[in-house]
Order: structure tokens, then sequence, then C-alpha cells
């Protein structure tokens, strides 16, 4: 169960110019684009972070920039693209000190998923990057924990794959798609479109602050998209009738 | 620190504070030749007011260089060096050096008052320019070091038409004292540095959730301008009013909330509330060790900048700051 995030006429700064776009069905949601295409905008506009210039945010029938920050805390989270944690914190520090419903022990199944047994007592100084990454995203997982559970939240992930390593990124997506499936909404940004060829249910192509394209990832992932996105030639191979996408060496280079 | 264990450790700063509190009472009695009439008059005009001075002053620095720290999001930030002590201090000399012959009687409500807008003013030019310079970490220190140098100009310039009486004054203002409030600017100032600490400690939780920035803390639900705004006006108001009281005061906000999160973590509910206690023992050792000395008083400054140098030299060598 979740209600649709709609978005009508967003325009920002000179970021997005005049975005509209519903994300209806429950599932995970994939932004690609180039550098400055503007996904990070649309994520933080989205997630109710920035107040757009113009246009209307609203999650089912709330409207997101009428409501408290406090009210969309409780089922929505949100993961920045840069962490800058100044203070020598622990990894259980920062699950601590920054999710609001955390009231006893970090869930086993958010331990296990995103591999931080051993981070929780680590400083966030001596953590790469993939592993502040991780925590980072167990960070706003658990604020809305309750509302995960219950298949209600809005997950919303900036480049959550940055700096994490292959076999963190497959069991992360594994489990978000497992999120997926019984109600979350999930909404991310990457730049690896066979990630979001694998496991998106849908995917919002943009570029220079503009959609481009957006539908189910099957309709929108073609050569010629890819094309107008990203200035890249493609080329598609089939493997078990699964689709993989690798770009093509240009003979005077990009 | 577990929440029992930070309950005890609170417990025991609170008990180790009364007991400073006491000992510096209490040293009217070490004195020799003295009547026990004596020894009343100096416990309740010289004692009482220092030990309320001293403990507030301390708390108020530290708790404010505690919640500076994460709101400014820099672990070298400290109200002396990122010049709202400075502001405050210059305001106060302007007041002194400036004020008309008639006006000297209201100087027990201009004097707080000029440390308060002094301190304010050069609280929001540090806030607006740790705004606009956002993710420049080092800008809000070099920023500080401009005004304090700035405000150590101007005061060089006073110092030049100041004459014998108001250069002592102004010394004072530099080297920071705790024996220069009396009980009336103390009826002013101290309730309003307790109202500003309490203000900041009740902040805790909301100050934990800043650690990793203004995103972070709107996602959780925390409107970080506006959190960040009431802690910076709170201390201001703090700061102002223990310039206003005491003078100037080195270091002391810096190392003390430190080597509290060393010892106790990083949960600024635990932070804040310690750093404050530890704060008020400090300046009250301070205040004890000036007193057990046989010679004149020491400038507090002197102490905490001699105790600090060393330590923040240390703490830096060993890469605890970053």
């Amino acid at each position: 169960m979740n209600l649709p995030v709609k978005l009508e006429n967003i325009s920002l700064e000179q970021r997005l110019d005049n975005i509209s776009v519903t994300i209806t069905q429950p599932g995970i949601t994939c932004l690609l684009g180039a550098n400055g295409a503007g996904k990070s905008s649309l994520l933080l506009v989205l997630a109710g972070l920035i107040e757009p210039e113009q246009g209307k945010v609203h999650w089912g029938q709330t409207d997101v920039y009428a409501t408290p920050l406090a009210v969309l805390s409780g089922h929505r989270c949100f993961v920045a693209q840069q962490h800058s944690i100044q203070f020598e914190l622990t990894g259980r520090e920062c699950l601590q000190f920054l999710s609001p419903c955390l009231s006893s022990d970090i869930p086993g199944e958010l331990i296990r998923k995103l591999d931080i047994a051993d981070l929780l007592d680590k400083p966030v100084s001596r953590m790469s990057g993939g592993e502040l990454q991780r925590i980072m995203i167990s960070r706003a997982l658990l604020q809305v924990w309750p509302a995960i559970k219950s298949g209600n939240a809005i997950i919303v992930l900036d480049e959550p794959l940055q700096g994490v390593d292959i076999r963190h990124q497959t069991v992360l997506m594994q489990w978000l798609s497992a999120l997926a499936k019984v109600g979350n909404q999930i909404i991310m940004s990457c730049h690896d479109i066979n990630i979001a060829n694998t496991f998106a249910d849908t995917v919002l192509l943009a570029k220079a602050g503009q959609m481009l394209a957006y539908g189910p990832t099957r309709d929108v992932l073609t050569l010629s998209n890819l094309w107008l996105t990203f200035d890249c030639q493609f080329e598609c191979l089939f493997k078990d009738e699964q689709r993989h996408f690798i770009p093509v060496r240009h003979a005077t280079g990009f | 620190m577990s929440a029992p264990a930070s309950k005890w450790t609170l417990g025991a700063l609170g008990i180790v504070l009364l007991l400073c509190f006491s000992a510096l009472l209490a040293s009217v009695w070490w004195q020799a030749d003295t009547t026990a009439e004596t020894r009343w008059y100096i416990l309740v005009n010289l004692q009482l007011p220092l030990a309320i001075t001293a403990t507030v002053v301390g708390a108020a620095l530290c708790v404010s260089g505690a919640a500076l720290q994460v709101v400014l999001r820099n672990p070298l930030a400290d109200p002396g060096i990122i010049g709202i002590a400075s502001g405050a201090s210059l305001m106060a000399a302007l007041v002194l050096i400036l004020m008309p012959e008639w006006m000297v009687s209201t100087l027990h409500y201009s004097m707080p008052l000029a440390c308060f807008a002094g301190a304010l003013l050069s609280t929001a030019v540090i806030y607006r320019l740790s705004t606009r310079l956002r993710g420049l970490n080092t800008a809000v220190i070099l920023a500080g070091i401009a005004i304090t140098t700035l405000t150590s100009a101007v005061m060089g310039w006073l110092y030049l038409f100041a004459d014998a009486q108001s250069m002592r004054n102004l010394t004072f203002w530099v080297m920071g004292s705790l024996h220069q409030a009396d009980g009336w600017i103390l009826l002013w100032s101290a309730p309003l540095i307790a109202g500003s600490c309490l203000l900041i400690i009740s902040k805790g939780k909301t100050l934990n959730y800043l650690y990793n920035g203004e995103l972070t803390a709107r996602s959780a639900g925390i409107d970080p301008t506006h959190e960040s705004k009431v802690v910076l006006i709170a201390c201001a108001l703090a700061v102002g009013a223990a310039v206003a009281i005491a003078g100037s005061i080195a270091f002391l906000g810096l190392l003390v909330p430190h080597y509290v999160r060393l010892l106790m973590g990083f949960d600024n509910r635990v932070v804040l509330p310690a750093s404050a206690l530890c704060g008020g023992v400090m300046l009250l050792l301070v205040a004890l060790f000036s007193d057990l000395l046989p010679y004149a008083s020491l400038p507090v400054s002197m102490v905490t900048a001699s105790l600090g140098g060393p330590l923040l030299l240390y703490a830096l060598l060993k890469g605890q700051f970053k």
C-alpha cells in the first residue's frame, strides 16, 4: 500500500524546469541522467526538503510543503549524496543520534542486510566512503522503520550506491526490491544503467533540468532514449532474456 | 556512555561543583587574624559573588562552546575564538571609554546591555558567514580571527585615548577577572545566564541531529535554521552576560567540551550539561587557587590560557581535531 507521489510543474532556480510526473505504483523508481541533469534537486524537492519556486508536490492527498517536517519525517527518509561529520562519532552514535524513532536496539535485519555489525563501534573518520554510505543508509531506514514494516514508507536515496562495493550493492538492491514489494515507495538516483535495468520498476530520465521520459523500465530504457539522455552510444546485449547495456567505445573518445 | 552511567556521572559532577563552591566560601575561615564579623562580611560581599560568578561564567562559556561547535559544525568553535566574546568586550570597552560622566550611574544596566549587543552582533556576523560559506569549515574560524583582530585593533586605539582608570578597566575586559562582579550586576546576569544555559541544554537532542548537517536534520523532521538561530541567540546572551561580569576568558569553551566528549561520548544530552558543570568546576578551582596565593588575584584568562594552550597543542598533535 502506498500513495502516489505527484509533482506538478516543478521549477527550481534554473536546476529544474517545469517537471510534472506522477509516480503511482509502489516499487523502485530510478532517476538516470548525466551530471547536472537535476536528479538531486528533483529528489530533494519530492522529499519535501527544498521548496520549489513554482509547482506543487503531493504524496497522496498530502500537500508536502504545507505539512510540518516532523510529520513528513515519520514516513519519508532521505539519504544525501554527500556526508560530512566533523566529529569522531561511531557508527552506532550516527544511528542513535540521527534517527528520531530509535527507542531500543538497532533491528537485526537492518544490521544484517547492510552488513554494519563491524561498523557500529568504528569512528566515521576511519570508515571508507562505502562503509559510511551504508551507515547513512541504515540511519535513514531506521528513521522510518515502523513505516517500512507496514509498507508505508517513502524512501528517497540520492546515489545510494556511491562508493559501495558490488556485493553490498547487490544485497542492498535485492533488499530494497523486497521492501518495495510490500508497498514501500523507493525513489533513487544512480549512474549504473544496468542496476536500474535489473532492479527498477520505473525509470525517469532527466536532462538539463527537464524530464525526458518516465515509465516502466523496459519501455523507457531504450538505446535511443539513452543516447538522448547521455549523448553516448550504448549497445544492448541479451543473456537469458535479460538486457545488458554496454557503452560503445567511441573512436575519438567522448 | 550508557544512559544510567551518564546520569551517575552528571550527578557526581554536580556534587563536585557543590564541593568546590562550598570550599571557595569556606576559604574565608582559612584566613588568620580576622574577626567573625569580618569573615561574614567577606563571605557575603566578596566570596559569594565570586563563587556565583565563577559558576555561571564557567557554565555559560562551556555550554555555549559545546553548542557552537555543533551548530557551526566546527570542533574548534569557541566563544572566544570565533569572536563572540571579543565583540562583547569591545562594546563594553566602548561604553567604558565613551560614556559621558552623567551616565556613569547607569553602568550596571548599560554594561550588560552593551555586552549583549556586542555578542549578538558578532554572532550574527559569524552566522551569516557560516551560512554563506557553507562547506568551508575553516571559514568560521577565519571569520572569528578577523573579528577578534578587528576588535583588538579598536581596543588598541581606545587605549591611546583612555585615562589611567579607564585603562585599568580595559585591562579587566581583556584579561578577565572573577572579582569585579558585584551583587547588582549578578542580579541581572546570573538569571539570564542560567536561563540561556537551560535553554541550550534543553536543545541537546535537537543538536544531535545537526551532526551530519542541515539536510539530514531536515530529513529527520527538524528545522535546522530555526533551531540554530535559537541556540545561537541563547549562546550570545549567555556569553554577553558572562563577559559583562567577568570580561573575556580564553580557551575554556573550546577545551572543556572537547575533553567532555573524549570522556563521555558525543550525545549532546550529556555533553551540554556535563560541559556546564565542568566549566563551573574549572573556574571555581581557578578562583580557589587564586585565593590561596598570598599576593594579588590572578587574571583568569592568564590561568585558562596557560592550561588551555598546551592542552590544545596536545589535542592537535594527537589528531583529536580534524
